[in-house]
């Protein structure tokens, strides 16, 4: 799977949109908006046999797949799919990790080694061996999906809430808040999460490409999301024959809806990070 | 330095420790139990007993991991339920196979990375860099079976320059090998670049702006010099951090690859598995390729700890 890298910053006063951005923005418009449509605008139904196998026609935009069902419109359909178990598995990876991470920002001490020890362990695993061996355990189904990839993201999140948390904490405001003597979770909720939301919103987008592309990744290896159903990941897994047929168009074009929709995520968040948020410092970031 | 080294090994061997409980739990509760799909439907509930008593079965879950860790340290992991061929005879082949192929991947994208790394950090924000850089954005965003797809549709369906399906590799004839093999190389090559480029040119961007090479540069060291004998040197702990965090990495990216290829490796000797059931193969499997990660990932921590001058000890 592959990992993001931390992005780029920029000139931190540029507010305005630039075009890569603006792109990116699109694409993410367009996926939503066929996640939310999905199949009530394909042109067939998508489990239906429609055509004769890996049917090349002008009637098919991207040929039959090997049962003869229309891939373009399961690629359509599958966009639902994709998109609601990537953005379930990273909301739940944020509820975990970075409510873990903040709380033991602010405990310090006995406790925060203990979820540094334990957030390491976590992080030593070979996320793909864990997830095989979850789905494999459990049989795969769509919450099954979510939660094994929540937990993935969980210790990662943890790791940079803790370290965000940590520097806002220390910060004279925070500091005139404790004196003050207000309760902790006044001051985790309200001076120390406020500042903490642009980075984690960065984070947020770095973990959604994360998700788009092991949820593919697991359903290329057959251990996803599990026939009929498919999204993008299935799809080129089913269409690996086409392949071997001579005909690409059917495996390539899931292929590369993973690859632009993770790309266009990713300059949407190289854009939010160039924007700076006034009250971290800008080495946090 | 000594306490950050014993914490990265402690952390290290708990972590395989873990992996090894999690390893054997997860088969343990995968629905039917070794005896009954051993024996199929049609066995009768004495022979299961029987076989249950035989495999130890019927003893208490602690127990049998204590044993199952003996054996499998000896690298012993049984018998495998769909062929009767002990586990260890399945592995050797299959695993000549992936860490030939991953050897090949390495032995091209390492000096490939680092001659990038250095090419962009020696002239930083030039067009080469920025090509480079523009370039690694992209790929990162893709995982390797998009990258194997894009590849095998182009270089093997409407080239077809490269066999798109590898199901025996013809280790007698090495140029023929490395011939059916260069698509998943290519695939793996360009899945470990971008993160491995970034982090040379990173790293030595770092050490380029540090005093001692101003100092050099003062002295009047021609830059060829500068980077090859003052920034790389000290650049070296990082970058090798990264390449090996990036072997650990290629052994996961190596499960997928082997797939899309039908590359008789072990990957794809485990996805079998699981599809089969064969819990022992799973267990041996997934057990190689944790620990090969888990180690990789010691190591790479380790280079850090080791090679960074600013943790070594005191003279004097």
């Amino acid at each position: 799977m592959t990992r993001p890298l931390a992005a780029g910053r920029g000139d931190p006063t540029t507010r305005r949109i630039d075009a890569a951005a603006a792109v990116g923005a699109a694409i993410v418009a367009i996926a939503v908006i066929a996640a939310v449509l999905g199949p009530s605008i394909v042109p067939y139904a998508p489990r239906q046999i429609v055509g004769t196998p890996y049917q090349q026609s002008n009637q098919f935009l991207l040929g039959a797949d090997v049962l003869g069902r229309d891939v373009f419109s399961r690629l359509i359909a599958g966009t639902r799919l994709t998109l609601v178990t990537a953005l379930g598995a990273t909301c739940l990876g944020f509820l975990l990790g970075a409510g873990f991470g903040m709380i033991v920002a602010m405990v310090r001490g006995f406790w925060d080694d203990a979820a540094t020890w334990l957030v390491d362990v976590l992080l030593s695993f070979p996320p793909l061996m864990l997830s095989l061996l979850i789905v494999s355990a459990l049989s795969s189904n769509l919450y099954v999906l979510i939660a094994t990839i929540g937990l993935i993201q969980a210790p990662r999140v943890a790791r940079v809430s803790r370290t965000v948390a940590l520097g806002i904490a220390a910060m004279p405001f925070v500091e005139a808040s404790r004196a003050r003597g207000e309760r902790a979770i006044s001051l985790l909720w309200r001076d120390v999460l406020p500042n903490c939301l642009q980075p984690l919103f960065v984070e947020f987008g770095l973990r959604l490409t994360y998700s788009i592309l092991f949820i593919s990744g697991l359903s290329f290896l057959g251990l996803g999301i599990q026939p009929p159903d498919a999204d993008w990941g299935s799809l080129v897994r089913e269409n690996l024959g086409a392949l071997v047929v001579g005909t690409y168009a059917a495996a390539l074009a899931p292929a590369l809806a993973i690859a632009v929709l993770s790309v266009a995520i990713n300059l949407l968040v190289d854009w939010m990070s160039r924007q700076s948020s006034p009250a971290i410092p800008e080495e946090l970031l | 330095m000594t306490g950050m080294l014993l914490r990265r090994l402690v952390l290290a061997v708990l972590t395989l420790l873990a992996t090894s409980v999690l390893v054997f739990a997860a088969t343990e509760i995968l629905p039917g139990d070794v005896a009954e799909a051993m024996l199929g439907q049609l066995a009768t509930k004495e022979s299961v007993e029987a076989l249950r008593e035989r495999l130890h079965l019927d003893r208490p879950a602690p127990e049998r991991y204590a044993r199952w860790l003996a054996h499998a340290v000896e690298g012993d992991f049984g018998k495998s339920l769909t062929s009767e061929v002990e586990v260890s005879q399945l592995l050797l082949p299959r695993l000549r196979n992936t860490l030939l192929l991953a050897l090949y991947a390495a032995a091209v994208a390492v000096p490939l990375a680092m001659a990038l790394g250095l090419f962009s950090a020696a002239w930083p924000y030039r067009w080469f860099d920025r090509l480079v850089s523009s370039a690694t954005v992209f790929l990162v965003s893709m995982p390797e079976f998009v990258i194997a797809i894009i590849l095998a549709s182009f270089l093997a369906v409407e080239w077809k320059l490269f066999p798109a399906v590898i199901y025996r590799p013809q280790w007698d004839r090495i140029d023929r090998a490395l011939l059916q093999m260069f698509l998943p190389m290519l695939t793996l090559v360009l899945a470990l670049l971008a993160h491995m480029v970034r982090m040379t040119r990173a790293t030595v961007i770092d050490t380029l702006s540090s005093p001692y090479v101003e100092m050099a540069l003062l002295k009047g060291a021609s830059k060829r010099r500068i980077i090859l004998r003052h920034a790389l040197p000290n650049a070296i702990g990082p970058i090798l951090s990264v390449i090996a965090l990036n072997m650990g990495y290629l052994f996961s990216g190596v499960v997928i690859v082997e797939v899309a290829f039908s590359y008789p490796g072990l990957g794809r000797l485990l996805i079998d598995a699981i599809f089969y059931r064969d819990i022992p193969v799973v267990q041996a499997t997934t057990a190689i390729f944790c620990v090969a990660y888990v180690l990789l990932n010691a190591f790479a921590d380790i280079c850090l700890i080791v090679l960074n001058p600013r943790l070594r000890p005191q003279a004097g």
